[in-house]
């Protein structure tokens, strides 16, 4: 079997008659990871709460390690990890506890939880502070220990909703390391996440979903080239003759070559090829002092599909 | 079965969290049923105010108040507080246990709390009276934990039924109070008869009725009381009722 997840078609409509779901379909393979995207709204938590068992779908279908989330939950909760989005942590005990614990739920025996444990509070830098209660904790380290927790039982998927929410620089980038270590030892990894730029580092695959529908999916480099022209050619030159606008604007692969001053401007669809022409055009015409390449980021195609208005 | 770890193991953590807390519980467990036994036992007594053997009557009521408040507002508290600030709860759902073992997991820890403070309740009044006994201790297991089902039902349904927790202990209290002055708690149910046939009808819809009656029959049966079998009955008619009731307000609040 080579999908972890498989999604058909799935709808959510909830009981306030709020359809946050219009189905979406998209499956996930063995290892990968896999993004999320979407506005506030969009359906991301949706769709984590009907894989994670804890929201029925209206209608299409969801599976997880082939079990139907409406038929096998309990087939489908022993085999993943959930870091959910808010801090679902027992605050009466320690951090420690807390992992004990949940080998204890999920039938670990004592020996094999309590070096689980240990090697899990390592990873996640945790084991100065492990028989602390969490009050003490910032919301870097309860972030770290919902991951560790969700990674105690060893799940083949780990299913992340926002997990660099709320982390100051630093603590993101050690996240994204620690997301990077999972996914070398084959965890398949689930992740909704509003930074681009995380999204864009990550994940294998990526899924745009806005108003419950699935706007785009591919690698970030796929929904990149979804915007043509958008790769921007930017040139410094002494002169900017007639002939030399005439010449770059019959190129073929450039859309579109504004002027200011000295600077021209000339939007691309694919940037990299056409570089060395465009170069070379232009010194044929007048001297060049400065080039640089700025490709779309996944940010611009992200507000492309998903619109530019604020979204609550 | 896989999930009976989970049943086992948030047993253990709820198990866990009452020994620690215990120095809290046990203003609640102790103090509150230890005074009404002071004032209505000793002192009124004392003064002439209530006729020398009330605390053969009280006694089991206390008993009952105890049990009924421990079971309602122990697990009441912990699954609407958990849910409002997506505490320990929200964990225990996404682990390996259908919501059916899981309600039931929370019953037999309102079983457990029940008869933590019937039996310190007992202790109290044993240390303050002597002339307690129970002589058949099984029947007050099956009494005390029947009433543990019952209204630890009762705290799991309002807990997941009110979003809001002022709301919720507010609901709580609107419920539990009526049951704790009337429940026969300070009175023999018999005794409500000649002074109004209509109320002592209408009190037989409390369950909490059936243990503070089924205690009498058991520990002071020279005290008027409903035989046994029929408390028990009554307690048993109302686990059945309000179980399925807790289950069916916690599976609105845990899964949408």
């Amino acid at each position: 079997m080579d999908s972890v997840i498989s999604v058909r078609e799935l709808e959510k409509r909830y009981k306030n008659g709020v359809q946050a779901l219009k189905g979406i379909s998209f499956d996930i393979r063995k290892g990968e990871t896999f993004g999320l995207l979407g506005p506030n709204g969009a359906g991301k938590s949706t769709t984590i709460g009907i894989l994670t068992t804890l929201v029925t779908p209206t209608s299409g279908e969801a599976r997880v390690f082939g079990f139907d989330v409406k038929t096998s939950a309990l087939d489908i909760k022993q085999r993943i990890g959930v870091v959910p989005q808010e801090r679902w942590l027992d605050e009466d005990v320690t951090a420690r506890e807390n992992l004990l614990l949940h080998g204890e739920y999920y039938g670990m025996p004592k020996a094999a939880a309590v070096a689980a444990a240990e090697r899990v509070l390592h990873m996640m830098e945790l084991a100065q502070r492990a028989d602390d209660l969490l009050y003490t904790y910032s919301g870097g380290m309860l972030q770290r220990l919902l991951i560790a927790r969700a990674l105690m039982h060893e799940p083949e998927l780990l299913v992340m909703d926002e997990p660099t929410i709320g982390l100051d620089p630093q603590a993101r980038r050690a996240m994204w390391g620690y997301i990077r270590e999972l996914k070398s030892r084959g965890v398949t990894i689930l992740l909704t996440t509003h930074y681009m730029d995380e999204a864009d580092k990550l994940c294998d695959r990526l899924a745009v979903i806005d108003e419950g529908k699935l706007q785009a999916m591919g690698t970030p480099a796929e929904l990149k080239a979804l915007l043509p022209g958008a790769t921007a050619i930017e040139a410094e030159v002494s002169a900017v003759p007639d002939e030399l606008l005439k010449c770059l604007q019959g190129m073929k692969g450039v859309e579109k070559v504004e002027q200011r001053d000295h600077t021209l401007t000339i939007f691309v669809s694919d940037g990299k090829h056409i570089l060395p022409a465009v170069s070379a055009a232009i010194q044929k015409h007048t001297r060049l002092s400065a080039i640089s390449m700025h490709e779309p980021t996944l940010e611009d195609v992200y507000i492309q599909l998903t619109g530019k208005e604020l979204r609550e | 079965m896989s999930q009976f770890h989970a049943f086992k193991g948030i047993l253990h953590r709820d198990l866990l969290v009452f020994w620690r807390n215990l120095r809290g519980n046990s203003v609640r467990i102790f103090v509150q049923p230890a005074f009404f036994l002071v004032v209505f036992g000793v002192l009124m007594p004392k003064l002439g105010l209530f006729a020398k053997g009330y605390a053969g009557v009280l006694i089991p009521g206390v008993v009952t108040i105890s049990a009924m408040t421990a079971a309602s507002f122990g697990v009441g508290a912990l699954v609407g507080l958990s849910f409002f600030r997506n505490k320990e709860i929200r964990a225990h759902l996404l682990a390996p246990i259908s919501l059916e073992l899981f309600v039931l997991e929370k019953i037999l820890y309102g079983v457990f709390q029940a008869l933590v403070s019937s039996v310190s309740m007992l202790l109290v009044g044993w240390l303050m009276f002597r002339n307690i006994s129970v002589p058949n201790p099984l029947w007050f297991l099956v009494i005390v934990s029947l009433t543990g089902i019952a209204f630890s039902s009762i705290g799991i349904a309002i807990g997941s039924r009110m979003r809001l927790p002022p709301v919720m202990f507010e609901v709580l209290q609107l419920i539990i109070m009526p049951m704790f002055f009337f429940g026969a708690t300070f009175f023999p149910l018999s005794a409500i008869r000649e002074l109004s046939p209509a109320l002592f009808w209408a009190l037989h819809l409390l369950p909490n009725v059936y243990t503070s009656e089924g205690l009498r029959a058991l520990m002071t049966p020279e005290v008027p009381h409903l035989p046994l079998f029929y408390a028990i009955a009554g307690l048993v008619v109302w686990s059945a009722l309000l179980f399925p009731l807790a289950l069916k307000e916690f599976r609105r609040r845990a899964v949408s």
